[in-house]
């Protein structure tokens, strides 16, 4: 079964005779010219509303100062989003130098001086560790004193 | 109140005097176009917002329809734009007698309470902009769909198919209220 189109649906809200046949056997649309009869119920019962005089003289007192001075664009969210865009940036290039600037003014890494190298003497060695020479190598003995650049061997 | 002839020439021109006199002679049927449109807080920002596009674009009214036709146009789209939390409750309010904007309407039996009036304005701006200012147009203005589609800059089906979910919405939206069920034949 098809159902009311919405213009006769309107229509019947208004006056059902001309679709009684239908609705008698269509309870979906029933239920539907039930439904715009109340909402033409409720928008009917609206009372307009609209400005005092003072409103409309305070409007009017504000239009008349913007026309003097030409129309220049209101302070609306497009205008500040614009100036706060433009702030933000120029933040940005303010940080950007001043972090180019700390850069330059940091002072240099110093390299810490090795320690001066201090002979070491055996206290136990293995059986097979050995130190070099100049005569080539020879064993590694409890006692023996190990200057810098002497070489050592152990496993 | 009209304004003089050759005043929107004068607008055109710059004239602030023309300005002044548009507003003079248009403000109070904007204000009226702009009902139920916007929330009644946000009715005197609007409406400046109305004006104010008005000077600012009125270059391009070229005088190919009435300027009012013009003028309603501009003040439908700056209420359709309209995004804003109402911060000002200083709005004084003066009922009006409410016109008969629909002949096909039935006759008013019932004004509503104060308590549902604000609940059916608060539904009403509930429904999503481009279908509220279709159903408000329509249904309370009583224009008809031809008009509404050249003032919204659409076609008539868009109209109509628009104007069908606005008042299943608001349909649905109603009989969920308590205090507005008792329209559609539930326990109030």
């Amino acid at each position: 079964m098809s159902h009311l189109t919405p213009e006769a649906l309107e229509a019947a809200a208004i006056d059902p005779s001309g679709a009684d046949a239908h609705l008698a056997a269509c309870a979906a649309c029933r239920q539907s010219v039930r439904d715009a009869r109340g909402r033409r119920a409720l928008l009917a019962g609206l009372t307009p509303y609209t400005l005092s005089d003072v409103g409309f003289r305070r409007v009017g007192a504000k239009l008349a100062e913007a026309a003097d001075e030409g129309l220049a664009p209101p302070l609306r969210w497009p205008w500040v989003a614009a100036g706060l865009a433009l702030a933000a940036a120029a933040v940005l290039v303010l940080a950007v130098q001043v972090d180019v600037a700390d850069s330059a003014a940091q002072p240099p890494v110093t390299v810490a001086e090795a320690a001066p190298f201090q002979p070491l003497t055996v206290v136990q060695s293995s059986g097979d560790a050995q130190r070099k020479s100049a005569t080539g190598w020879g064993p590694l003995q409890a006692g023996d004193v190990v200057r810098e650049a002497t070489a050592i061997s152990a496993t | 109140m009209r304004a003089g002839t050759g005043v929107v020439e004068r607008a055109q021109a710059g004239d602030p005097a023309a300005f002044r006199e548009l507003y003079d002679a248009h403000h109070r049927q904007v204000a009226r176009q702009l009902t139920f449109m916007v929330p009644r807080a946000e009715l005197e920002d609007v409406l400046q917002d109305v004006f104010i596009e008005v000077f600012r674009s009125i270059s391009r009214f070229q005088g190919k329809s009435a300027f009012t036709t013009w003028l309603y146009r501009v003040a439908i789209h700056v209420a359709l734009k309209a995004r804003r939390t109402h911060t000002r409750a200083r709005l004084e309010l003066v009922d009006d007698v409410p016109e008969v904007v629909d002949p096909a309407m039935q006759p008013v039996e019932v004004t509503l309470s104060a308590e549902r009036q604000a609940r059916v304005e608060a539904l009403l701006q509930a429904v999503a902009p481009k279908k509220r200012a279709v159903l408000v147009m329509h249904d309370l203005q009583g224009i008809d769909a031809h008009t509404i589609a050249e003032t919204l800059g659409t076609n008539v089906l868009t109209v109509r198919t628009r104007l069908f979910y606005a008042r299943r919405e608001l349909e649905a939206l109603a009989k969920a209220d308590p205090a507005l069920a008792e329209f559609f034949g539930g326990v109030p």
